[in-house]
């Protein structure tokens, strides 16, 4: 068995084959309410649609709600420091 | 590994305050009650420490399984469709305004969060809520994945191995099916879109690189190398021990294939989101990891067509495949065979911050897959090219015994 030469890579890539499918896509189907659910919905609505009525941000109540006991107004002064920090003290 | 996809949060909205349903009252309100739950989950899953977001991905895709039936019930009803026979007529009162939080567009300040874009159709209603349905099948098929990557515990079994690629492989296939429909539906839209996540362009982007990642998973199950490299770096594997890796040469030729047709997917992807499209920029972030797929891809389907050649006796011709996969991947080559200093230092603090991020579970396998990529070509042509090399020294020997 003989060394064999390193042939160079730009003729190689020139003849590289197409690719392969292995997937076919299966097409989405929407979801369609069912016979039963939907008849009941004949029926008028049973209470108000309020959804609009809840704060509509998913971060606006992540505000520093106020701490137990504080004086209105000054939770700020109530932000936790971090314990580890160095600049605790 | 699919794309670390951030999953979007939404405003509430009152289907009533905007659409009333003559045939069927209370649609509108069940429609919100059910939007009200995907709301919810979404929340809830953003607050999540990265580690736990995972396990609560069930609950948002139920969660947004329950609102579809609502909301195309009400899209049916806008232009009087029968339902089951039974028309639904519903009309539109005014404009509703809903907003969602694009996760894929371009920032306008870098590592700030996107601010919330408003609608003003149901029909991108449609959209942001089924790609945020295929975004969170794609991160369940990441899910079920993580523990092959994970190299501080023993290995997982063949058995485990091959139903985690089948689940991800169908999680992968229904969200290539999701955008593939969205893309349909996009082409009868006359307004331009939001923003870029929903995007005619990076819909059929997600499609694309949806199936180019299932197409690689079909490899990845019967791909022993990935796993050779992992235990070098895993103290409790010890399959080494008794088991070389194999492959039968017509399966290294059929893999190569299947590389290709990903590349040539990803390539797809990759050139429907790099530039400017019709709302607006895709993050950089998102257009590098369908590049990188890409070059992986490549770069894989040239190590297969060397397995091929080597296992075909041309140790010469594999281990040029193995350098073009290299050009792929763009590393450089290192023209002195020592492998010390600052390089490889480089290296192996890199694949030690990949090991970590896996560990934590975060936005691991941003790099679709190229550091592992590139391990696997390195050990093989290290491995061939000494083949190669002691064939000739032998060979010499035996010339100099002759003289």
């Amino acid at each position: 068995m003989l060394t064999q030469v390193v042939p160079p890579t730009g003729p190689l890539l020139a003849q590289m084959p197409s690719g392969r499918e292995i997937h076919t896509l299966k097409p989405f189907q929407p979801p369609l309410l069912d016979a039963t659910t939907l008849e009941a919905m004949r029926a008028p609505p049973d209470r108000s649609d309020e959804a609009g009525a809840y704060p509509s941000s998913d971060e606006e109540t992540l505000a520093h709600a106020t701490p137990v006991g504080a004086y209105p107004g000054t939770q700020g002064d109530y932000r936790t420091a971090t314990p580890s920090s160095p600049n605790y003290y | 590994m699919p794309y670390p996809f951030v999953l979007p949060t939404t405003s509430s909205f009152s289907f009533s305050s905007s659409f009333s349903c003559e045939s069927h009252p209370s649609l509108p309100l069940n429609a919100s009650t059910h939007r009200g739950v995907v709301r919810e989950t979404l929340k809830k899953h953003k607050r999540l420490p990265p580690s736990s977001q995972p396990s609560s991905l069930s609950s948002v895709v139920s969660g947004i399984n329950g609102y579809l039936p609502y909301l195309f019930a009400v899209d049916a009803g806008l232009s009087h469709k029968a339902i089951h026979g039974d028309e639904v007529n519903v009309i539109l009162k005014t404009a509703p305004a809903i907003e969602w939080r694009p996760t894929i567009s371009d920032s306008p300040i870098p590592g700030k969060e996107l601010p919330r874009v408003k609608i003003q159709s149901l029909e991108y209603e449609v959209f942001f809520t089924l790609s945020t349905l295929a975004s969170a099948y794609a991160l369940q098929a990441r899910a079920a994945l993580h523990p092959l990557y994970v190299t501080s515990t023993a290995p997982v079994g063949t058995q485990h191995r091959q139903t985690a690629v089948a689940a991800a492989t169908r999680s992968l296939l229904d969200a290539a099916g999701i955008y593939d429909y969205l893309s349909s539906r996009a082409e009868g839209l006359v307004t331009s879109p939001p923003c870029a996540d929903i995007s005619p362009a990076a819909v059929r982007a997600q499609a694309s690189l949806a199936l180019a990642e299932a197409t690689l998973l079909a490899v990845l199950k019967d791909d022993p190398y990935p796993a050779v490299v992992a235990q070098d770096r895993n103290a409790n594997d010890t399959e080494w021990m008794y088991k070389a890796p194999d492959m039968p040469k017509v399966r290294a030729h059929l893999f190569a294939r299947l590389c290709l047709a990903a590349s040539e997917h990803a390539t797809q992807a990759h050139s429907l989101c790099a530039g400017r499209s019709a709302g607006g920029r895709i993050s950089e972030g998102f257009v590098r990891y369908l590049e990188d797929l890409r070059r992986t891809s490549r770069a894989k389907a040239c190590r297969f067509f060397g397995i091929d050649s080597e296992l075909g006796g041309q140790t010469g011709t594999a281990i040029a495949w193995l350098q073009a996969g290299l050009q792929e991947l763009g590393v450089e080559r290192k023209e002195s065979k020592k492998t010390g200093g600052f390089g490889r230092f480089k290296k192996e603090w890199a694949e030690k911050r990949e090991d970590r991020k896996v560990e934590k579970g975060g936005n691991w396998g941003a790099d679709a897959g190229k550091l592992e990529e590139t391990r696997v070509i390195e050990m093989l042509e290290t491995k061939w090219a000494k083949q190669n090399d002691t064939v000739r020294s032998d060979y010499r020997i035996f010339e100099a015994m002759d003289t």
